[in-house]
Order: structure tokens, then C-alpha cells, then sequence
């Protein structure tokens, strides 16, 4: 049998630092391409060592030096409307997705009809199809109302959905029914119970369900892309726009504010998640 | 058991049936009437699948009956939803409010209610203190033993002073020692608590610890109800006399008019007060399923006697009915207990025509006597405590077969099917346990017949 180094020999050591070093290296080549490209936002091309054979000539805003938050500025005034539309459509799919998985994973999971396991399924099947697809299929189905700047927030609720409604009816069937009969024999009526046993125990996975809609929402493009029109751009629609028509500075900054609004979002699911995890191993 | 007077609601349960799924496969309830004196602990006792839980939940309306009635003193209350049954429910789980902290579950029912804040604060500080959990007041559930969070259950459930407690095998999440210690807790509470309780629970021990009455459950039917001691001592089935402590059984024929017993182990003769109380338990039994016809010949063809194994004592050859083998002894501390197997005296006797294979019996002696493996031992059956049953099943996990309806409540039904007059149980259950322990024959009983008995007989 091979023995495995222990931490406190030189073996161990040496396989140690290796390990370290491994693990730099990867983190180093996967987050690269990020930094340049936030890099990007604030210092012109050529400082970062791109000469970019010439073609940045052609760029907006040419070869400049020093820091600047211009291209920002730059962003924001051609494509404000677009990021506080994204910001809009994030907030409805959080919404009206509570407000539609809530009462459908408690009625699936506490009052079960005939039908309700297929009916479930069918619910979580906007998973498994392309966005793309989701979204030719609405077009389809509802061309009359396309240039409706609601529209694309269907697509995104549709789209969510499913990812609340499994977050939700995975935390009513951990948690069991017994806490709401015992309210009901305690004198609780429907809604008492509701608020006051049940809602409390959900608003964790809930929480943690509607950060993972606004994320989803945030970046969606393929499905926002095919529904949005010209008037209504959703945010990760203007920064294809930007990579296809702006420079490297300005596509870097539009990148840069796309990244500020997930990045955050996903620390809070990374860390609202582990918390959840762990109350579930304590039973909680 | 000494009660405090705060009382609560008569339960009445009157022809309840209750069906799972649509083939009505599972643990439902058929047909079932009983009732729960008011102030009084009955406990509900049946093995898993019994509908115990069923029962529970249909008297706390959390389940609605497909048919008959749950009435609180006389008052239907079918059509009433849980919050509006005001009970207390103790649940096997505890569902205990994982969000809540200990004070805020126990003022849970008196909050609902719309009690003031400050009068549930005093209701639950009160109860907290009374229960010897004050210094838990501000902690989670999680962070409870399983004690603790029994304590807790039994306080939020009591907190609004519901009119009956409802407790759902409250002592089975719980490790052995800690059962047994909360046991003598409970009876304590509920005791000085004055309140009517159900209380499911398939461990026989503690129904009869905790029960005022136990009310024995199979398949959803009630097989017998009575005190612990008159379930003990005159079990109307196989089935109640094995889940209720421990049970021989012996193949006999009973042949009423001689008062004589016969079997493949033997043939004994019967009088006086024996035979009554032999005549009165077949009786017993025939009125707990009436149409049952293994149990129609109980008064007078294959039977089974059923005899405890502190019932059987060592006895002169003279004075002894059965001779066998030990084959088994094991020190129990207070007492031995010893497998004997006996070998058939006659077999010819057999009314099933058996081949006369040998039987062991289930014997229990006091600690002091000594029996190894191999010993020979002539026994003598304690007749007057035996019990004269149907042929019928005795396995307590198998499944009887279809009986027909009107099983009722046995204990309540009179004797009037029955061959003589039954005694009534109650007078059984007076008896001192050392009267068991003096190891006298059948003849010596015949002597202590009371002068006024018209059953003696000549000894055969």
C-alpha cells in the first residue's frame, strides 16, 4: 500500500507547497482573461502590453495614457437604459417568481392532486430547454405582444421559475408537515399557520432561490438577445453590442459593471448556501 | 392513579372507519368505537400498522373519518378543524418550531389565541418553572437534548389548557434509559394534570404503566379495552393475551358439561371456582368477535389454554398436570425463566388428531429456586388464572383474517352469548400476585371452593 506523505516530513512538505503552487497556477490562468479585462476598463490597451497590431487606431477613444473612468462614463451614458432595464427584469423575475412558486410549491407539495408529480415535472422542464429555444418558442406563440418591454421579463420569469420552485419544494418536503399540524392543533388558523410557521422556514431557501433568479436574470443572454428589440435592451445584450461595435477600453468597462452587479450576488448565494447546507445537516 | 380535578372532555368514538390511498390498503381504522373517559389516561396499544396514529389524527381532525363520529362530551366535532378542537397534541417528533425559541413554542397556543402578551408570558413562565425548564427559555430547539425537547412538546401542548391531550408515542424517539425514567415523569404529569389523554404507543410496558385503561388495536379494529390488569389477567384473544406480557399456549378441548379439559399434554378435570372462571374467559372471548366460529367452539371443542408463565410452578408428580424437560434457564435478577418442553401425555387426546409433538412452555419461577438444562420437572398449571381462548391466531405482527363487523368494544358487551354467566373481569384483577406463587393443585382449589358454588363436580 502507498503511504500518504504526512504534512510534517519533508515528503509532506515538498507534496505540500507543490499542491500550493498547482493550485496558484490554475487559479492564475483561469482568472487572467478577468483581470485584463477589468484592467482593461481603466488603462488603455497598449499599457497592458496589447499593441493589438495597430487595428486599436481604429478603436473609440485610441491609445491613451493614465487611468481614467471615462469609459465608464462612456457606458453608462450609451447604455444606462440598458443596465437599468436588466436591473428592472431581475427585480419581476424575482417577484412574480415568488409570488407564483410559493403558492405552487405549498399546494404541490401539501395538498397533492391527481396529476400534481407530472404537473411538477412539466413545471421544471424550462431547465432542460436552450434558452434560445424558450425564447423562439415565446416568440412564436406570442409575436402579438414581441415589442412589449414586459415581454422579455416573461421570458426571464418562465425561465427562473423552475430554478425557485425547486429550491422551494426541496425545502417544504425537508421540513416535513409535522411543525403545521402541530400549529393547527394549537389553534392556528390557515393563514397563521402559513406566516407564522411556515414562511419562516422558507425564507432562507427562498432568499437563496430569488438570489440565484436575480443572477440568472443578471446574465441571461441567449433568450434575452432573441426577445429583446432595439427599444428594450437588456444589459448583456448591450455588452454584445459593445464587443461587436465599441473598443477593447469600452466593452472592458461594460464588462466591469456587468461583473460588479453578479459578483456580489454570487458571494451572498455562495455564502447564504453553505449556511443552508449546514442546517440541514444539524436538522435544523 | 390519584388525579387532580381540572378533568376535560368524555372522547367518544363511534363507528369510525378511515382509509389510506384509493385501494384502502394501509394503516385506516374499521369500524372502530371507543370511548375516553373524561379526566381518565387511555392508552391506545397495537403494533405498527394497527392505525393507531390514524386514530390520534382523526380525533385531532387533522384527518377526516370516511365514516362515523368523534364526539367531545356528547358534542360531534367531526365537522371542526384542528384549531377549532382546542387539544393537545404531543407529536412523536415533537414538531417542535425550529424557528422559535422554547418560550415562544410554549406561548405559541396562547398567542394564536389571542392572548395578551403579558398573560402568555406569565402562562409560559409559569409552565416552564412547573416543567424545570426555565433555564431553556431563550434556546432553540436544536440546541435541546431529547429530553428536553419532550418537555417542551408536553408544556406547548398543555400551555392553553386544551380540553383533552393527545400524545402520539411520545417516549420512542428516546434512548432506552432515558424512556424509562420520562415515563415515570409523564404518568406523574399527566396524573397531577387531572386532563383526558390518548396515548398511542406500541410498547405494551408503557401503555400499562401509563394507561388507566389500554385499548388494544389490530388492523385497524379494536380487539379488547379494559385496565392494564383485566387485559393481563382475562385477554379476550391470542392476540391480546401474547402483546400483553407473555402467553403459553396449550391445545385443549373443553368439554363443559364433565368440566373437563383435555389435550395432547393431558387431561385434567375442572370445579368450582376454576371452572367458572374458565367458562367466564371463554365467554369473554366469544363476545369479543361473536362470529368468529374457531371461537364459537371455544365453550366446547379445540381451544387453547392460555397460561403465564408465572403460572406454571413445580409441583409434586401427584399434584402436577404437565412433566417435561428443561431445556433452557436464564437468571432474570428477581426471577428465572425457564423453557420446559413437555412431552404429550396422551396423545390420543389430541382433538385435532395431532401426532403429540412436544410443546415448550414459557416458566417462570422465583429467583431463589434453581432448574438447570436437562432437569426433569413435573408442573402445575395455576387453572383458576388460565384462560380459555379460540383457536385463533396469536401472533401479534401477522394478519388476522377478515372478521366480521360488530367486534364493537368486547369489554363492554355482556355475556349473553355465553354458555354460563361470565365473572366479571374486575373481580380477577383484585387478586394478590403471592396467591399465584403458593403452587397448589387442582385439588387443593377444589377443597378451598366456597361452600355456596353449585359448580362442583366430582373430580374425575
Amino acid at each position: 500500500m502507498k503511504r500518504i506523505a504526512h504534512p510534517r516530513t519533508l515528503g509532506g512538505a515538498l507534496a505540500r507547497s507543490w499542491g500550493a503552487a498547482y493550485c496558484w497556477l490554475l487559479a492564475v490562468a483561469v482568472l487572467l482573461p478577468v483581470a485584463v479585462v477589468v484592467a482593461g476598463a481603466f488603462v488603455p490597451a497598449a499599457r497592458l502590453g496589447m499593441s493589438l497590431g495597430g487595428t486599436s487606431e481604429g478603436w473609440v477613444g485610441g491609445a491613451e495614457s493614465g487611468v481614467s473612468l471615462k469609459w465608464f462614463t462612456y457606458v453608462l451614458d450609451l447604455y444606462g437604459g440598458a443596465l437599468a432595464y436588466s436591473v428592472v427584469l431581475a427585480a419581476v423575475a424575482v417577484g412574480a417568481g415568488l409570488a407564483l412558486a410559493v403558492p405552487a410549491a405549498y399546494g404541490l407539495v401539501r395538498h397533492p392532486f391527481p396529476g400534481a408529480k407530472v404537473l411538477e415535472e412539466l413545471a421544471l422542464l424550462p431547465l432542460a430547454v436552450p434558452g434560445i429555444a424558450a425564447a423562439i418558442a415565446l416568440i412564436q406563440t406570442y409575436a402579438l405582444v414581441r415589442g412589449e418591454w414586459w415581454f422579455v421579463a416573461v421570458g426571464h420569469v418562465l425561465y427562473t421559475v423552475p430554478l425557485l420552485l425547486r429550491t422551494l419544494l426541496h425545502a417544504l418536503r425537508g421540513e416535513g408537515f409535522e411543525a403545521e399540524r402541530a400549529a393547527a392543533t394549537l389553534g392556528a388558523g390557515p393563514w397563521q399557520r402559513f406566516a407564522r410557521v411556515t414562511w419562516p422556514r422558507l425564507r432562507r431557501p427562498a432568499s437563496l432561490g430569488a438570489l440565484i433568479v436575480a443572477a440568472v436574470s443578471w446574465g441571461e443572454f441567449n433568450a434575452s438577445f432573441l426577445l429583446a428589440t432595439p427599444l428594450h435592451q437588456p444589459f448583456p445584450a448591450a455588452l454584445y453590442a459593445t464587443y461587436t461595435s465599441n473598443s477593447f477600453a469600452v466593452s472592458s468597462a461594460a464588462t466591469t459593471l456587468f461583473l460588479a452587479g453578479i459578483v456580489p450576488l454570487l458571494a451572498v448565494i455562495e455564502r447564504l448556501g453553505r449556511r443552508e447546507l449546514m442546517a440541514v445537516r444539524q436538522g435544523a | 392513579m390519584a388525579r387532580g380535578t381540572s378533568g376535560g372532555v368524555r372522547i367518544d368514538l363511534e363507528r369510525l372507519s378511515f382509509a389510506y390511498g384509493r385501494d384502502g390498503a394501509g394503516a385506516g381504522l374499521r369500524d372502530l368505537t371507543l370511548s375516553a373517559p373524561a379526566g381518565e389516561v387511555t392508552a391506545v396499544l397495537g403494533p405498527s400498522g394497527a392505525g393507531k396514529s390514524t386514530l390520534l389524527s382523526l380525533v385531532a381532525g387533522l384527518l377526516p373519518p370516511d365514516r362515523g363520529d368523534v364526539r367531545f362530551d356528547g358534542r360531534s366535532v367531526v365537522h371542526l378543524p384542528p384549531e377549532k378542537r382546542h387539544l393537545g397534541v404531543v407529536f412523536q417528533s415533537y414538531a417542535l418550531f425550529a424557528h422559535m425559541t422554547v418560550e415562544d413554542n410554549v406561548a405559541f397556543g396562547l398567542t394564536v389565541r389571542g392572548v395578551g402578551r403579558r398573560a402568555a408570558r406569565h402562562r409560559v413562565a409559569d409552565l416552564l418553572g412547573r416543567f424545570e425548564i426555565a433555564r431553556l427559555a431563550r434556546r432553540f430547539p436544536v440546541q435541546l437534548s431529547g429530553g428536553e425537547r419532550q418537555r417542551v412538546a408536553l408544556a406547548r401542548a398543555l400551555a392553553a389548557a386544551p380540553r383533552a391531550l393527545l400524545l402520539d408515542e411520545p417516549l420512542a424517539a428516546l434512548d432506552a434509559r432515558l424512556r424509562l425514567a420520562l415515563r415515570a415523569e409523564l404518568a406523574e404529569r399527566l396524573a397531577e394534570s387531572g386532563i383526558t389523554a390518548l396515548y398511542v404507543t406500541h410498547d405494551q410496558e408503557e401503555a400499562m404503566a401509563l394507561g388507566d385503561r389500554v385499548a388494544v388495536l389490530r388492523d385497524g379494529r379494536l380487539e379488547q379495552v379494559g385496565t392494564p390488569e383485566a387485559l393481563y389477567r382475562r385477554p379476550a384473544s391470542p392476540f391480546v393475551a401474547s402483546f400483553i406480557g407473555e402467553a403459553n399456549f396449550l391445545p385443549v378441548a373443553w368439554d363443559a358439561a364433565l368440566g373437563v379439559l383435555s389435550g395432547p399434554l393431558g387431561t385434567w378435570s375442572v370445579k368450582g371456582t376454576v371452572q367458572g372462571s374458565l367458562e367466564a374467559s371463554a365467554a369473554a372471548a366469544l363476545t369479543a368477535a361473536p362470529g368468529d366460529q374457531a371461537v364459537n367452539e371455544a365453550a366446547g371443542g379445540a381451544a387453547r389454554l392460555m397460561v403465564r408463565p408465572e403460572d406454571l410452578a413445580p409441583a409434586p408428580p401427584e399434584r402436577a398436570h404437565l412433566a417435561g424437560t428443561v431445556i433452557a434457564s436464564t437468571f432474570l435478577g428477581g426471577r428465572r425463566r425457564l423453557i420446559v418442553r413437555v412431552r404429550p401425555l396422551d396423545a390420543d387426546a389430541d382433538p385435532r388428531g395431532g401426532a403429540g409433538s412436544p410443546v415448550d412452555l414459557q416458566v417462570d419461577l422465583p429467583g431463589a429456586e434453581a432448574a438447570r438444562p436437562g432437569d426433569e420437572l413435573a408442573l402445575a398449571i395455576d387453572l383458576e388464572r388460565a384462560v380459555l381462548l379460540p383457536d385463533g391466531d396469536a401472533d401479534p405482527g401477522a394478519a388476522r383474517g377478515v372478521a366480521p363487523d360488530g367486534a364493537g368494544e368486547p369489554s363492554r358487551a355482556t355475556g349473553a352469548r355465553a354458555p354460563t354467566p361470565p365473572r366479571a373481569a374486575d373481580e380477577d384483577r383484585e387478586h394478590d400476585r403471592e396467591n399465584r406463587r403458593d403452587h397448589r393443585t387442582l385439588d387443593d382449589r377444589a377443597i378451598a371452593v366456597p361452600s355456596g358454588s353449585q359448580k362442583g363436580r366430582t373430580s374425575a
